[in-house]
């Protein structure tokens, strides 16, 4: 089987010499340049701008609670359970409230070890966990990832913060 | 000491510490102007951290490498490796010597200055100018020679040979193609080319500038490639190469060594743009305008204005050539050298020649 090379047409005298090509090219960084000095280019200036992110998006958890300041979650340990990271502790204890029944004790959130798939907040039959979209949560040291009720039930307030931030920039 | 004299040394160091510390403050900017444009040209927004619009960037990029440990690696020859940045480095600052910025203006009638008459925008008015920055910078080669030898590594040394053999390489067609302009000007002197500048051609209907590039288009366009390859700048920077010899000559320098190698490669750039804009673009003056009748304050600040828009377009165009053109490899940067430029040099030498014999037998023009 014969195969048939084509070989590329000669260079005319003008691709020869380079200079039309290369004032072409000087133009098109030229374009590029004018153009990100006009509109400001295509990057987001990160600590001043936020990205805007899907109200999907998940992030740092938080546990919501009632009117009254009373937390919602049962302690079922439904989340613990069904969490792939093992990410999640509970311990239940008596709630005086004898229509709650249940309450936590303790909950801590790993969030290290949190994968945020969103289980937790899918399997929750009180609604008493979400996945927020602050993920500005970075601290120093480990301890400080570990996200206990007192931390978990005042999160709600940074989303708030970062939707803030988001409408500020866009 | 006779005052004269003695006005003439004060006169001299005033103007060293006043160039130098223009020229090192061009520099520091001229690599902070290097990220921002680059960054524009690919939609990026570049440095933006150090004060307003990056401004400090240059300063925190200095106070840098003065902080950076002094590495001395074991297998180096001493002596050559610590005099290595010093000579790439001092050939670049002193062929700015030459360069004029603007026309002279007439020294105080009192005070020490006055014997002098006029004091010139000119460090050293010598009368074999662009032959001085050509021997001056002849030099810079043996920076880099000496730097990729005495490191004492298979990739400097590699770097190194390559960096000489186009800087050898291109400094024929540079040195060639620059003698059409001395042609028309009958001079070697920068400040006596740009004043030659001034006129116009007169057998035109049209009254055109005698600039350099008008009337040695070629010469221009040949010296512009050959400052190019001479100051290692893309499309010429085969002396670097991550991919084949690492960071070539200087792969061993670190801390302010490197930074010396740094500042002369940039301190080249903006010297070939000043000297770019002297022989070929009328160095200070505007056609059509005339400075002359302004008071000496005045027309010098305009005429230095007027010398570093002229000087910083082509300061410019280094940094947008470099961010809009591939690199040529090896074999293409000498066939294009010594079988294309330099061909071409002659024959616009020729040429130049050729249409003056004709212009002085026949008497046209």
């Amino acid at each position: 089987m014969a195969i048939i090379v084509k070989k590329p047409a000669p260079l005319t005298f003008w691709e020869r010499i380079y200079l039309p090509a290369i004032l072409k090219g000087l133009g098109m960084t030229m374009r590029h340049m004018i153009k990100t000095l006009a509109g400001g280019g295509v990057t987001i200036r990160y600590p001043e701008q936020h990205k805007r992110v899907p109200n999907n998006y998940r992030a740092l958890h938080v546990m919501p609670t009632w009117e009254d300041g009373h937390i919602k979650c049962v302690a079922c340990e439904m989340c613990s359970t069904v969490c792939p990271a093992n990410a999640i502790t509970v311990h239940a204890e008596e709630d005086e409230n004898p229509e709650i029944e249940k309450r936590a004790a303790f909950y801590e959130i790993d969030e290290l070890r949190c994968i945020f798939c969103g289980f937790c907040e899918e399997v929750c039959p009180r609604d008493a966990i979400h996945l927020t979209k602050n993920y500005e949560f970075v601290t120093d040291n480990r301890e400080g990832f570990l996200y206990g009720m007192d931390r978990l039930t005042k999160t709600g307030r940074l989303v708030s913060e970062l939707e803030a931030k988001e409408n500020k920039d866009r | 000491m006779d005052s004269a004299v003695l006005a003439t040394v004060i006169l001299a160091l005033i103007k060293i510490a006043l160039i130098l510390a223009v020229l090192f403050t061009g520099v520091a900017y001229y690599s902070l102007a290097e990220r921002k444009f680059s960054a524009f040209m690919q939609d990026r927004i570049g440095p933006n951290r150090c004060g307003p619009f990056a401004l400090l960037q240059p300063l925190a990029d200095g106070v840098k490498f003065f902080l950076k440990e002094d590495v001395i690696p074991h297998h180096v020859d001493k002596v050559l490796y610590l005099a290595a940045p010093a000579m790439a480095m001092i050939p670049a600052m002193a062929t700015i010597a030459v360069v004029p910025f603007a026309d002279p203006i007439p020294a105080p009638a009192s005070g020490l200055f006055a014997s002098l008459g006029q004091i010139q925008f000119q460090l050293a008015d010598i009368n074999v100018g662009m032959l001085y920055i050509f021997a001056v910078s002849g030099l810079a080669v043996y920076g880099v020679v000496i730097a990729g030898w005495a490191s004492n590594n298979k990739y400097a040394l590699l770097g190194s040979l390559r960096a000489s053999a186009q800087m050898i390489s291109y400094e024929l067609t540079l040195g060639l193609s620059v003698l059409g302009v001395f042609m028309v000007y009958e001079t070697l002197q920068l400040d006596a080319i740009v004043a030659a500048q001034t006129s116009f051609i007169s057998f035109l209907p049209v009254a055109i500038p005698k600039w350099g590039i008008v009337v040695q288009p070629l010469g221009f366009l040949l010296f512009l490639i050959a400052t190019f390859a001479e100051t290692s700048r893309l499309p010429f920077d085969l002396p670097e190469g991550e991919a084949e010899i690492v960071a070539g000559y200087h792969v061993e320098y670190g801390s302010m060594k490197f930074m010396l190698f740094m500042l002369a490669e940039y301190s080249h750039m903006i010297i070939a743009s000043a000297v770019i804009t002297c022989l070929f673009l009328g160095g200070w003056n505007l056609p059509w305008v005339d400075m002359s009748s302004l008071p000496a304050v005045q027309r010098v600040a305009a005429q230095l204005a007027v010398f570093t828009a002229k000087a910083g377009f082509f300061a410019f165009l280094f940094i947008w050539v470099r961010w809009t053109l591939p690199r040529f490899r090896y074999d293409q940067l000498m066939r294009l050298g010594w079988k294309v430029l330099l061909p071409l040099a002659i024959a616009n030498l020729v040429a130049t020649g050729a249409f003056y014999v004709v212009k002085y037998t026949v008497g046209i023009g």
